[in-house]
Order: C-alpha cells, then sequence, then structure tokens
C-alpha cells in the first residue's frame, strides 16, 4: 500500500482501517466512530496523499533522499500496521512533516473535537488531584521514552527492508 | 466627484477615513470588502462548546480541513486559519500574489482589512523609538488619546506601563485566572529579586473591552475570541467603518462612501456601495 495507490477512491476502505489502526495504536481509541474515520479519510486524501504535501524548495539531495526513504518506511510499517508509536516520534525529530506525524496530527485534532464520545476525555486533562496529574505525567513521560527507544530500532530494521539492494 | 480616495479598509485606511471625516471632503475608500460569514455566533462559551457539541469540528477544524491546512502548508497564524476566520485571506494570494523569499507575506482582501484576526496588543511609540523621527512623542499624545476612546483599550499602571504607554483613559483590567493570578502574585511578593534578574510581569494592554462602548458590549469571558470573528468586545476596523457609514447617512453630506468592488483574477469592477 503506497502514497501513490492510496489516492485511488477504491482506497477508502482501506484508508478508513488504517485510521482504526492508528486510533488504536497512537492514541489507544478503540471506539472511533463512522464520522471521524470519514473525515480521516477525506483528511488524508486532501492534505497527505494530494501531492502537494511537504514540497521544500530548501530541501538538500541528501534530505529528498532521506524523504524518500522514509516515504517507503511509512508505507512498509503502515501496510504491515507495525507498532508505529516510536516510530513516529523518531521520525517527527527527523523530519517534522513526514507522513506519518502528518496523519497522527490529523487523528489527534478530528479524535479531540469528537466531544460525544469516550476519545474525548484522552485528550482533556480532568484530575483534580495535582498529585494524579504529576503520576499520569511521569508515566507518559517514561512510556514515551521506551516507545521512542523501540521506534530506533524499528526504523533501522526498515530501513534496510525498504534499501533497494545495489 | 471625491476629494480623497483611500484604498483598503484596513486599520491605516480606516483611520484615514476617520481623520478625514471630520473635514469637508468627500471621501471614497475602494475595497473589495470579503463579508465576515454570516449566521449563528458560537456560543455560549468555549468550554461548553468543546464539552458537548457534536458539531464542533465544522467550525474548529472546518469542513475543508481549513485548521489543519498547516500540517502540510505555509504557516498561517492560528487565528487566520481558524475555518471562521479563513475569509480573511480568503483569495488574496490569488488575487494578488506576491513572491517572497525567507518569509511568508500576509495579505487581506476583507472589509476590515488582516486587524479583523489581531492579537489585539496595543503600544504606544517611546521616545526612544521616535529618535530620528521628525515629530516627538508629545505630539503624538493627543492622537492616541483619540485612538483610545475610539479603540477602548483596558489595562492598567502597573511596572510594563512603560512599554504600553500612557494610561489615560484605559478601561479597568480584565479579570484574571487562577493561574495567572497566582504568578503576578507571586512576581508582586518578590519583585525586586525579579527585576534583579531582568524579570518584569504586568498585564497586557489590549483593545478588549472590560466596559461597555458605544454599542458594543463589555468582554463576558467566552473565550472565543480565536473563533468567531467580529466578536463585539474586541475591536476590528470594521467598528469605526460602519459608524461612520452610519453616522454619513444621518448627515446631509455623507462622511464616507465604501465602494465595494467584485474582483476576480484579470479584472475589478464596481459592485455596490455601502
Amino acid at each position: 500500500m503506497t502514497s501513490q495507490t492510496l489516492r485511488d477512491e477504491s482506497n477508502t476502505p482501506a484508508l478508513a482501517d488504517e485510521g482504526r489502526f492508528l486510533g488504536a495504536n497512537l492514541f489507544g481509541a478503540t471506539d472511533i466512530n463512522a464520522g471521524v474515520l470519514a473525515n480521516y479519510v477525506n483528511a488524508v486524501t486532501v492534505i497527505v496523499l494530494s501531492g502537494k504535501t511537504t514540497a521544500n524548495s530548501h530541501a538538500t539531495g541528501a534530505e529528498t533522499r532521506g524523504h524518500s526513504l522514509w516515504r517507503r518506511v511509512v508505507d512498509r510499517a503502515l501496510a504491515e500496521r507495525l507498532d508505529v508509536q516510536g516510530l513516529e516520534l523518531v521520525l517527527r525529530r527527523k523530519w517534522p512533516q513526514n507522513p506519518l506525524s502528518q496523519r497522527a496530527h490529523i487523528l489527534a485534532f478530528l479524535l479531540e473535537t469528537d466531544a460525544v464520545t469516550p476519545s474525548y476525555q484522552r485528550f482533556i486533562n480532568i484530575h483534580r488531584s495535582r498529585v494524579a496529574a504529576y503520576l499520569t505525567l511521569l508515566w507518559y513521560a517514561a512510556s514515551t521514552f521506551g516507545h521512542y527507544l523501540r521506534g530506533l530500532l524499528l526504523l533501522k530494521r526498515l530501513e534496510r527492508r525498504v534499501t533497494p539492494h545495489v | 466627484m471625491f476629494d480623497l480616495i483611500i484604498v483598503g479598509s484596513g486599520a491605516a485606511g480606516t483611520f484615514a477615513a476617520f481623520a478625514a471625516a471630520r473635514t469637508n471632503l468627500r471621501i471614497l475608500m475602494l475595497d473589495v470588502g470579503r463579508p465576515a460569514p454570516a449566521g449563528k455566533r458560537l456560543g455560549p462559551d468555549f468550554l461548553t462548546l468543546r464539552q458537548s457539541d457534536p458539531q464542533q469540528s465544522s467550525y474548529f477544524i472546518g469542513a475543508k480541513f481549513e485548521s489543519l491546512h498547516n500540517i502540510s502548508e505555509a504557516y498561517l497564524s492560528p487565528k487566520l486559519k481558524a475555518p471562521r476566520f479563513r475569509f480573511v485571506t480568503d483569495q488574496a494570494d490569488a488575487l494578488s500574489p506576491l513572491a517572497a523569499h525567507g518569509f511568508s507575506p500576509v495579505q487581506s482582501l476583507a472589509y476590515g482589512g488582516l486587524a479583523n484576526a489581531w492579537g489585539a496588543g496595543t503600544f504606544e511609540y517611546t521616545a526612544e523609538d521616535l529618535a530620528g523621527f521628525p515629530f516627538a512623542l508629545t505630539e503624538l499624545r493627543a492622537h492616541y488619546q483619540e485612538l483610545v476612546s475610539e479603540i477602548g483599550i483596558s489595562g492598567t499602571s502597573d511596572d510594563l506601563a512603560y512599554h504600553f504607554g500612557s494610561t489615560e483613559g484605559l478601561q479597568p483590567p480584565h479579570r484574571l485566572d487562577r493561574l495567572s493570578s497566582r504568578l503576578l502574585a507571586g512576581y508582586e511578593r518578590r519583585r525586586a529579586s525579579f527585576q534583579e534578574r531582568g524579570f518584569t510581569i504586568g498585564r497586557p494592554r489590549l483593545a478588549l473591552l472590560s466596559q461597555d462602548l458605544r454599542e458594543r458590549t463589555a468582554c463576558n469571558y467566552d473565550n472565543l475570541a480565536f473563533w468567531e470573528p467580529q466578536i463585539p468586545y474586541l475591536y476590528t476596523p470594521r467598528f469605526t467603518l460602519d459608524r461612520l457609514i452610519r453616522d454619513g447617512r444621518e448627515s446631509v453630506k455623507p462622511a464616507l462612501m465604501i465602494s465595494i468592488m467584485n474582483v476576480r483574477s484579470d479584472c475589478f469592477s464596481y459592485s455596490r456601495t455601502i
């Protein structure tokens, strides 16, 4: 499943399925409703797959080659439904507008404005207790670091797999 | 026949008209005048909307995902990409293309100009700023006072007053939320220590009403100014323009006529006069 093939409207179910996967993997949201999924499909099509994304006239040749490699990495990770949470963290530091971070941003905003489902509560700090709020923060900091290390390993593995053999 | 033609209804054009309206000059303002979206205003307040409105995606993200465009496109300030503020920059780049290197110019064809989406921060020039200018700060004082009473500015005299200018004619400052109150109280307890380290904290000087001013109502703390254009408590030039037009209609000689033009990429044509 590459970015090129996803532009076809017949891939809408595949994009919706991708939205469900990313929702569960990145945000623990297993209850994404049909409206949010439809918006995800449209937004990814308009923003990520439209062909006008992430064009950077200042990118050097090496950066452009890196972006091409990471695009293939993202395609592969999504196609194989790998654990993309750590991969997204690592890629975000290397290339902030990579296609995986764009998808994550889109889905985060769509879930956050879906106030009528439990997804909304995951994005709002409702702790009234300061201790609980700090413990949650600590847990997420440690968990994020763990994901980051796993993402580094995953990226190295995927880079080897998607690099054409000479 | 007109004595004065002003092109554009932004802040500069509006206050040129404001000053000229007191003369006997006949003034024509030419403007594309894209209007703010019509329809029901958002409400009652930001938090209620966020917690309960199932339609909120349409005004926080937009039917065309306007608020998400920074994910893939050039930088636009958060307020300008909010769905209900898109009229401010709508079609400006297509109709008036600009080439720029190293910065992103933003232009507006809206009625009231880019100031429809300004942050409402107000500063007077200081004597230091004006060093080398052919006029002194004292000559500007009366004009600043006129602006304060036209716009409605809230603030107070505190440690930041030097940066903002005179406190004459200001409306009272807005109430602070709990976190800001605690920060300010902490600063005031250890002011000398903060200032030794080069920190100064104070309240902002904002074109945000804390009391009613003419037909405009005071801020109700609904926190919607980032999402709803032309909210009464936050000043935009539209308020001044509307008043100049209204006052003109009631007088023998219209003080200001505004011609709204139909604009396509290849021609401008006269459409209507307000």
